[in-house]
Order: structure tokens, then sequence, then C-alpha cells
């Protein structure tokens, strides 16, 4: 059996200091003390110590390790703690480490062993296991009560405190695998398949009916355009393609034009190849065809005909208008001739009204053009520089302005009054001569652009034209006699072209038949949809997922089946024991038996506990706060009674929370009981328990009180003995 | 017995797929024993999770069938 012997731990949760020595080898070991004084991790020590990280996190079971649960104190680097044990083959010591912040590596574990010997890692965690004899979770069962126990059993709701006695007696991992399929929702995934797959078969009859929908409408075309109903088959398809292809031949021959080969189609599939085929050998005969290429030449020619008609008489027309307006303005202004004689004549009396100013003023035009010079040069030379000799004469321009109005002016008024008006007739005239000379221009130019047309009109009709012919007759007459060829032509292709409307009518019925065959093929194939790979890969996706679900659902069943037998066992093989502390410790005499009733919480996955008295009668609503305390403490005591294992201790941790003070006497009583067989190791702050004990427990007793506790440096720890 | 050999031992009793629901409960412990409750949640939900995606893709490519 492992009985401790004793404890130092350094930088572990509530002690950053080494601490002294804590000593177990008497039978009851109490340690004493107010709130957050350290107890606790002394208790935590011993069980990290033993059992490493499975007392950590969601795995211990335990819901206040979950996350925020440290080893290391927050003061210090480093968590070490060492265990002294006692087993049949002798003294051992183990010492556990952590470093915060790293990873595994770490973490350290060694075991000296009576021999002497050092085990390291993983083979020290082997060797702790096998001197334990004792899994982890059930040394949280039945070694160690922790505080959780009863506080979740005390305030928890019903299915939360079937949760904690489901963790009390060791079932957390039963627990979380069923909250772990529970959440994955897989058998939601199996419904959203079957939803799809249902869609999809409503799609494909849906579809099926807007294609035969479709299929009875191509069938009413092909009806209407002369097949018979009975006959829309690829039979009938192959008899139109062959009807098809002895026409175009027939044609060809006609035509006297050797026929391209085209393929007979081998079933109606190659329809859409033989219709392309055919439509191109029409074409080909059809253009190839002399009649035709003849039309084709005579369209062309009248068009070339009708362009060189309408350009003559475009021309002509301009030319015309060109005309008449030369012949309206010498009308009214005469020809180039009379205007240039009047020109002539208007400068020869301009010169002889100058000759006459000169002679009444000989200085006039002289002063006159210094004046109209001077101005002109006034902004490069300014008005003070003679512009012929180039001597400055200041104000020169004035002192002629002034010489003008006061001595020349009044003399030649009336000379010059004429002279002007001469010059202004002059402008005039030459003006006109202009404007005359642009009217010729433009009437040369629309000459010369009629011969232009004329001479490809001459080109067209294939002969010299002179000035006695008339261009645009001729192409009129020429464009008439085009006609008369086209109309003969137009007459002896009918016959072809009615031919080849026959032709076309046939392979139309080809298409439609096509289209007919083409639309069964599809609907047919939506028939057979189920026979697609693609189909069948669908069905064995949904048989795969069934079988999964039905996999997961029958381990989750058996995950239920064996959390049901596990709790019935340890319930039924601790019983005696649970009903027998329970009786002690409450001393109700209205109960005079408890039972447990177990069965499976269909909401919750885990187990439902009815606690009932001797007369069936269930207990749960009856049941005072600390009636459910002691409930607590009798089902961990009592299987702590139930299972004998290697363990020479048990640790309880707070357990008088809602006890009276009877109660409490009681509890001493029953621990005193349980103390026969193991070591205990009992944790509270609660002071009139911690007397019941120092007085009530008949077995010797080491007692630590805790108090000032320090972040820094720890619990002030004294031992009593 | 631990609670890993006692679901095995009754699976293995089972009358059908014995050994694939072996598998799946070597897979289930295992993720709770690695990342807990979550863990077996999310493991299970890939597992579905790709067979969905594989039964959609049947689906599209039977959709464009039609």
């Amino acid at each position: 059996m492992l009985h401790l012997k004793h404890l130092e731990v350094e930088g572990f949760r509530g002690f950053p200091k080494k601490s002294d020595p804590f000593e177990f080898t008497a039978p009851a070991v109490l340690l004493h003390g107010g709130n957050h004084q350290g107890k606790s991790s002394i208790l935590n020590a011993i069980e990290w110590c033993l059992y490493g990280d499975q007392c950590v996190g969601q795995k211990s079971g335990i819901r206040e390790r979950v996350g925020g649960w440290v080893i290391v104190n927050r003061n210090v680097p480093k968590a070490s703690v060492k265990l002294v044990i006692d087993t049949d083959k002798g003294v051992t010591t183990i010492n556990r480490a952590e470093v915060k912040g790293k990873g595994r590596g770490e973490r350290t574990i060694e075991v000296e062993l009576p021999d002497g010997s050092v085990k390291k890692g993983v083979d020290a965690e082997k060797e702790i296991t096998r001197l334990a004899g004792l899994s982890f979770k059930d040394f949280a069962t039945t070694v160690y009560q922790h505080q959780e126990t009863i506080h979740a059993i005390l305030v928890q709701t019903p299915s939360e405190r079937s949760d904690a006695i489901d963790r009390l007696l060791g079932l957390s991992d039963y627990r979380n695998v069923l909250d772990g399929i529970k959440r994955s929702k897989i058998a939601d995934v199996q419904k959203e398949l079957a939803e799809q797959f249902y869609s999809f078969q409503a799609l494909v009859e849906q579809t099926v009916k807007i294609r035969q929908d479709e299929l009875e409408h191509k069938k009413e075309k092909a009806v209407d355009s002369g097949l018979d109903a009975n006959q829309l088959n690829e039979h009938k398809l192959l008899e139109v393609a062959s009807d098809v292809r002895n026409q175009i031949g027939k044609f060809a021959s006609e035509m006297a034009i050797t026929a391209a080969p085209i393929s007979s189609p081998a079933n109606w599939k190659g329809a859409q190849t033989f219709t392309a085929e055919a439509t191109n050998e029409i074409e080909r005969l059809w253009s190839e065809s002399a009649d035709v290429k003849e039309q084709s030449q005579l369209n062309s020619k009248r068009t070339k005909a009708d362009t060189i008609k309408t350009n003559c008489e475009q021309q002509k027309q301009a030319v015309a208008t060109a005309e008449v307006e030369v012949q309206k303005f010498e009308q009214s202004h005469g020809n180039q001739e009379m205007i240039e004689t009047e020109i002539r004549a208007t400068q020869s009396t301009i010169a002889a009204v100058d000759d006459e100013i000169r002679q009444v003023s000989p200085k006039a035009k002289l002063v006159q053009e210094g004046i109209a010079l001077l101005e002109a040069t006034a902004p490069a030379y300014g008005t003070d520089v003679c512009p012929l000799c180039g001597k400055t004469a200041p104000n020169l321009l004035n002192h002629l302005k002034k010489e003008w109005t006061e001595k020349i002016e009044w003399q030649v008024h009336d000379l010059n009054t004429r002279w002007s008006k001469l010059a202004e007739r002059k402008v005039e005239l030459e003006g006109l001569k202009a404007k005359h000379e642009l009217l010729t221009v433009d009437a040369a130019e629309a000459k010369e652009q009629l011969k232009a047309s004329v001479d490809k009109a001459a080109e067209f009709l294939g002969k010299e034209l002179t000035d006695r012919d008339d261009p645009i007759a001729m192409l009129g007459k020429e464009i008439g006699e085009i006609d008369d060829r086209i109309i003969k032509i137009e007459d002896a292709i009918k016959d072809k072209r009615e031919t080849l409307d026959k032709i076309s009518k046939s392979l139309n019925r080809l298409n439609l038949l096509y289209e007919v065959l083409e639309f069964e093929e599809r609907i047919s194939g939506i028939q057979k949809i189920e026979d697609t790979t693609e189909y069948k890969e669908q069905n064995e996706i949904r048989d795969k997922v069934a079988a999964l679900v039905a996999d997961v659902e029958k381990v989750d069943s058996t995950v239920r089946e064996c959390m049901s037998e596990q709790a019935k066992n340890k319930m039924k093989a601790a019983a005696g024991a649970i009903d027998d502390y329970f009786q002690k410790i409450v001393g109700n005499p209205a109960i005079q038996e408890l039972s447990v009733e177990i069965e499976e919480d269909t909401r919750t996955g885990g187990n439902s506990y009815t606690f009932r008295d001797q007369n069936g009668e269930e207990l749960n609503p009856v049941l005072s706060q600390g009636d459910l305390n002691a409930l607590a403490l009798s089902m961990f005591l009592g299987l702590v009674k139930a299972y004998s294992h290697p363990i020479g201790f048990i640790m309880m941790d707070d357990p008088s929370q809602s006890l009276g003070t009877t109660q409490k006497k009681r509890l001493v009583e029953v621990m005193d009981e349980v103390c026969e067989d193991r070591n205990l190791i009992v944790s509270t702050m609660d002071s009139e328990l911690q007397e019941f004990l120092q007085s009530g427990l008949t077995k010797a007793k080491t007692i630590y009180e805790f108090s000032n506790w320090d972040p820094k440096t720890g619990p002030n720890v004294i031992k009593v003995v | 017995m631990s609670y890993k050999e006692e679901v095995r031992d009754k699976i293995q009793g089972s009358a059908e797929r014995t050994e694939e629901r072996i598998k799946l409960w070597e897979e289930v412990h295992a993720a709770l024993d690695h990342g807990g409750v979550e863990q077996v949640s999310s493991m299970l939900a890939e597992r579905v999770e790709s067979l969905k995606c594989e039964f959609e893709e049947a689906i599209r490519k039977l959709q464009e069938m039609l």
C-alpha cells in the first residue's frame, strides 16, 4: 500500500517560495486556515506529483481545472514538488517540475527508487503508475474529494447535479465523449444530404416534364411540315436523308454539274453533319449554274450602268446651272470685256481729277499722301521722322494736318469728293470682274466633270461618243436591254429554284426529325440517370454517411450503456456504505434507508440520479443543503470503502461546506471510522470542524495551521503536533 | 478495466461493422485524449464534412446532365 511520508513544494500554485517539509506519516493530517491560504495547494501538489498533466485541463474531468488553472506560481519561473512515498518495496522519492511558458520539454519528472536507481521521463511516469496502481480518474473518485464535488452537488440544477455525480463516480470521460459526439451534429449533415437528394429527385421529375412538353411541341412542328405522326423515327429520318441526297444528285445532273459526294448518315445522330454537307453542296451547285452566273453578271452590269447614267445626269445638270449663273451675271453687269473697259475708263477719270487737284494746289497731293504715309508708319517710326529723307522734324504729322485743314482742304473739297466716288466705283468694278472670273471657272469645271462622266459612259458602252451622242439616253437603252435579259433568265431559273425549295423543305423535315429524336434521347437519358456513375456515387456517399452516423450512434449508445453500467455497478457496490454514512451524518429519523435509482437522462446524455427513502419516496426535493452535502460526502466515502485500492490515504478538501454542527460532529465520527483503514488528510477553513477533528479523531494527528498568505512569500505555515 | 477497453469490448460484441466501429471508437478516445470535447467534435464533423463535399460534387455533375 502506498503511504505518504513527506512533501516539499516550491513555486507551485500558492507557494512561491520553498516550503518546509510537510509530514504525512501520522494517521490524520489536518490542514487548517482561512480561505486562500494555500491549503488546497498542498493537496493539489500531491495529486500533480503523482499524475502530472492528467490532473490539468479538460481531461481531468474537474471543471475548475479547465482554463486558467496554472501550475507555476505567477511570481516565479518554475514549480517543483518533491514527494516521498513509502510502498511495500521501500521509500521512493518523486521529483516533478515545470518551467513557466515552456513546452513539454521543460516538464521534468524523476523517480528515485528504494534501490537508489533513478528513472526519468516516460520511464518515471510508468514507475509512478505502477506504484500508485490506480488511474487518475479512480484517484479523483476514491482518494481525493475535491471542493468542486460538494459544491456542484449543492448549488447546481438537477441535471447539472447528475453531471456532478457522474464526475464524482469517475464517469467524466464518458460524458465528454457524449458531449463531443453531440456537438459534431453529424446526424444533421445526414438529414441535409437527404434533403438535397430529395430536391434533386424533384428536379429530375420536373425536368422530364419540361422536356416532354418541348418534345410534343417539336412533334407538332414536324407534323405541320408534312410528316406523319407515326413516322417520327430514325427510319423516316434516314429515308428523308436518302431522298435529299437523290434530289441533289438529280439537280446537279440537270445543271450539268458534277455533284460532290455527300455521305448518307449512318444513324439519326449523323443528320446534322449531313444537313451541313447538303446545304454547302446546294449553295455550290447554285452558284456554279450558268444561268445563275449570268444573272449575277447582269445584275452587276446593271448596277454599274445605272451608276454611270446617274453620274452623267448629275454632271449635265451641274453644267446647265453654272451656265445659267454666268448668263444672269452678264445680263446684270456685262461681260468680262465690258467690265474691264469700264475699269480702264474710271482709272483715266481718276487720273484726270488728280491733275485738276494738282493744278488747284500743287502741294495738295503731296500733303495728303504725306499724312497717309506718316499715319501708316507711326507705330514703327513715330510721327516726327520724315518717311522720305529720314530726318527728324518735330510735330511733322500735326504740322501736315494743320497745313491740310487750314490751307488746302477748302480748295480741293469738291474735287476730292468726286475722286472718292470714282475710287469706290473702281473697287466695285474690280469685284465684279473677280466674280465673273469665278463663275466662268465653275462652269468650265462642271464641263470637265461632265466630260469625264461621258468618257466613263463611252468606256462602258464600248464606243467613242461625240457631241452628237446623248450618253444618258444610250445608257438608258442599255439598262433596258439588261433588264429584259434578267427577266428572261429569271424565268429560266424558276424551275431550278422550285427544285431547291423542295430540297430545302426536305432538309427542314430532316432537322425536325433530328430534334424530335434528340429530345427523345435526352428524356431517355434523364430517365436513366440512376444508371450513371455519378448517381451511384452519390448513393454510395449517402450510404457511407449513413454508416458513419450509425457507427457514431452505436459508439454513443455503447458509451451511454457503459456509463450507466459503471454508475450502477459503483453505486451498487457502494450502496450499503453510502446509506450507512448518510444515516450517520444526517441522522434524520424519517430517512431510514437511502437508495439510488439510475436512469439515462435523454436530454443531457448522462445519467439521472434519483434518491429515494425506504418507502420509495423521492428524496431529491426534500433534501436540504446540508443533506446534499452529506449525500456527496457519503458517496465519496462509500466509494472509498467499496473499492479497495493500493493508496493508503484519502484527501478531503473543505468537506463541511453546508453541514450543521451536529452533522459535522457525525462526519468526524465517520472520518474516524475511515481512518481505521487509511490515513486521512483534511483541508478545512471551518474552525468548528477543525475542533471536532482535533477532539473527535481517535488517531494520532499532525496539524498545520496556515495564515498570512502573501503573493511573494506564500503562507505562514506552523506545524502543531 | 479502463473506459476505453470497456467500450471497445462492448462494441466488439456487436453484430455488425465491428471493425469499423472499433476503429472509430479508437479515433474518438484518441481525439478526447488529445484535445478534449472539441477535438472529438471537430474530428467527427470533418469526416462527415468531407463526405458532404463529395456528395455535393456528385449532385452538381448530375444536375449538369439534366
